[in-house]
């Protein structure tokens, strides 16, 4: 009977808990886009970040080659910034990739476990963007793009 | 075959239903081939459609990336599809890809008539940005193809629909009403209702119309076969109706024929014929004109009998005297004439020659003096009247005279009553010896004679036959054997020459001048001499 709850309920609430993350997107998409302070960027529209992450474009504004970077973990912040930046869902964009990866053209961001790791790279690298929780902001990073205006 | 169609319900019925199918189904068959290839002209269009959405998240992606290789492949796989003819995707910009059935030289001379599917393409993230635009050309050739081959199967597929049930009809209609109609008609033809043949049902028709049909056919048949029956049975009586008319006709005694006012006759029976002394092998024109050549001097009477029988309407009868035959018999003919119609009239001829001879031996009888031969007082008033109208028509008169025998009452008294009539008989005889055959002769009662002598003025002939019949009466006579006797005559002689005379008058002029003669001594004779008034 236990396991039957688990089984059955418990991706079911996990389904609930999701839409009403994706249905209140605004409220939650409290992320920050960040670069590299040499990046020689300010500020980016959101079209230019999506062009960077969907591999559209190769360079920053600035001339950089452009380095984004997805955070797998935690995996609700990949999922909340693909939502409210393509309006997609993580299964969708991996399909798009998988597209892309056939045909030899591009290749998906590259992929970092931490918010430290992402931080790490960013600072590191002057082509580098990254979506963080604003929560985990700090000095070595500047924000180029604000999902909340 | 037009001979047929005119004379073969099962003909024209076949080429009319088959006519009418045929152009029915043309027209519906032309329809569906229409409809069927613009049905599938839209289908192939929106196969099109279909196709694009198939592949539009993926050309967006390699619009979006710009992506030849990802755009070539859509192409190719687009390709593979028979009806799709080219594909090229393109930004205003640029051409991402391009692809044919055919070789690239030949693409410059694409179908003019092409129809093309162009649709744009947008951002798989922003559906407000227009990436890019595919353009895809169907193989209208291969389309057509299609849609003529399904258009095709289906119109054939409806003709020959059609064709079969226009056959089936057409096998119904003959099985059906056609062949039993046939059947029928075949037989009527050869039917002979005379011998009392009637149709017979054909199979399985018994209880429909066309049973209904026969049945009444055979009671028509059975109705003019009793009609015919019976006409002939009238006929036959009628027949002998003519027959017996005929004979009573050929048979009778009286002559019966028709004629014409003219006279001429048109038809007539033997005794016709026979009373008219004509032989049967007559020219038929001396026949027709035999009655009036018959009539001969007295054509005017007929014609008159004709006038009068044909403008009054009556029925009118003469007798006419004839004398025909070789030698010249006298005859009677009793004729009567009857309008008929119009310039046509019924005559009855018949032979009364015996009545009139009975008629006229009766009628001799009555004026005849039964003892002497002479005339009697009543045939002395015929003569007299008859010679009343002689004088008026010829103008010459004649002598009277009136004879009294002279001692015949003693004879009579003497020898009886028989020695008498012996003596009267002989006085006769020397009066009918002495006077012409014209003369008359009668016996008025008694011993008194009259003899008329006429067409006579001389008065020396009168007196010298007067003293001629008294120079013979004064001669003796034997009254048997052994005895004789002698008489005398006394006679008065007047003269008639006008013919105002009144008949007492001339008696009493002829009684007074004979009683002079007695008076004087008899056995004489004297003339009357009017201005002697003794």
């Amino acid at each position: 009977m236990k396991t039957l709850v688990h089984r059955a309920l418990l991706p079911g609430l996990a389904l609930v808990l999701f839409i009403m993350v994706g249905g209140n997107q605004a409220f939650c998409a409290d992320f920050v886009v960040i670069a590299n302070p040499d990046s020689g960027i300010e500020k980016m529209s959101k079209d230019d970040v999506v062009n960077i992450y969907m591999g559209r474009y190769r360079k920053l504004p600035s001339g950089i080659k452009a380095m984004p970077i997805d955070l797998n973990t935690p995996i609700s912040e990949k999922t909340k910034f693909y939502a409210s930046m393509v309006n997609k869902e993580l299964p969708e964009i991996n399909s798009y990739w998988a597209r892309l990866t056939f045909s030899g053209q591009g290749s998906p961001p590259r992929q970092a476990d931490s918010v430290e790791q992402v931080l790490e790279i960013v600072s590191n690298n002057k082509g580098a963007i990254a979506y963080i929780d604003r929560k985990k902001l700090d000095k070595r990073v500047k924000v180029i793009f604000d999902s909340t205006p | 075959m037009l001979k047929l169609l005119r004379t073969s319900i099962i003909y024209r019925s076949t080429f009319i239903v088959l006519g009418i199918a045929l152009l029915v189904g043309s027209f519906f068959a032309v329809f569906t081939y229409y409809w069927t290839s613009h049905l599938e002209q839209e289908q192939a269009k929106s196969r099109m459609g279909n196709l694009l959405s198939t592949v539009e998240s993926t050309t967006s992606i390699a619009c979006y990336l710009l992506d030849i290789n990802l755009a070539a492949e859509v192409s190719r796989g687009l390709l593979k599809n028979e009806d799709v003819y080219s594909i090229r995707i393109f930004t205003p910009a640029t051409k991402l890809a391009q692809a044919s059935k055919l070789a690239k030289a030949k693409l410059a001379t694409l179908p003019s008539s092409d129809i093309r599917i162009t649709r744009d393409v947008f951002s798989p993230f922003n559906t407000a940005e227009k990436v890019c635009q595919i353009e895809l050309v169907p193989d209208m050739a291969f389309i057509q193809k299609q849609v003529n081959s399904k258009a095709n199967f289906t119109t054939y597929l409806l003709i020959l629909q059609t064709i079969l049930m226009a056959l089936a009809l057409v096998y119904v209609v003959i099985k059906i009403i056609a062949r039993p109609i046939k059947t029928i008609s075949d037989r009527l033809h050869d039917l002979s209702p005379e011998a009392g043949a009637r149709l017979s049902l054909p199979l399985g028709n018994e209880r429909d119309e066309i049973g209904q049909l026969v049945r009444d056919v055979n009671t028509i048949v059975g109705k003019l076969v009793n009609i015919l029956e019976d006409e002939r049975h009238l006929r036959i009586k009628h027949e002998i109706g003519e027959k017996k008319f005929r004979t009573i006709f050929d048979n009778a005694e009286t002559g019966i024929f028709l004629l014409k006012t003219s006279g001429e006759v048109t038809s007539y029976n033997t005794a016709f014929l026979r009373l008219l002394a004509l032989s049967p092998d007559t020219t038929s024109d001396n026949i027709s004109s035999g009655l009036m050549s018959a009539l001969e001097g007295q054509e005017l009477r007929l014609h008159m009998m004709i006038d009068t029988a044909t403008n009054q309407d009556q029925i009118l009868s003469e007798d006419f005297s004839i004398e025909i035959g070789t030698p010249p018999v006298r005859k009677w003919l009793h004729i009567v004439l009857s309008p008929i119609e119009d310039g046509v009239l019924q005559g009855l001829l018949n032979d009364i020659t015996d009545h009139k001879t009975g008629e006229e031996a009766a009628n001799q009888l009555a004026v005849t003096d039964y003892l002497t031969g002479a005339f009697n007082r009543l045939g002395f008033d015929n003569e007299i009247a008859s010679l009343k109208r002689s004088i008026q028509k010829t103008g010459s008169g004649f002598f009277l005279l009136l004879i009294d025998l002279d001692g015949f009452k003693s004879v009579n008294e003497t020898h009886g009553h028989d020695a008498g009539d012996k003596i009267l008989c002989h006085f006769t005889q020397i009066l009918f010896k002495i006077v012409r055959r014209s003369d008359f002769v009668a016996r008025l009662g008694g011993d008194e004679f009259v003899v008329l002598l006429k067409d006579l003025q001389d008065a020396d002939k009168a007196k010298e036959i007067a003293w001629k019949i008294i120079t013979l009466t004064s001669a003796p006579i034997d009254l048997d054997v052994g005895t004789q006797t002698e008489i005398g005559a006394s006679i008065g002689i007047t003269y008639v020459g006008d013919a105002d005379f009144d008949k007492n008058d001339v008696m009493r002029q002829a009684d007074d001048t004979m009683y002079a003669v007695k008076k004087s001594g008899k056995n004489n004779y004297r003339l009357y001499d009017p201005d002697d008034k003794s």
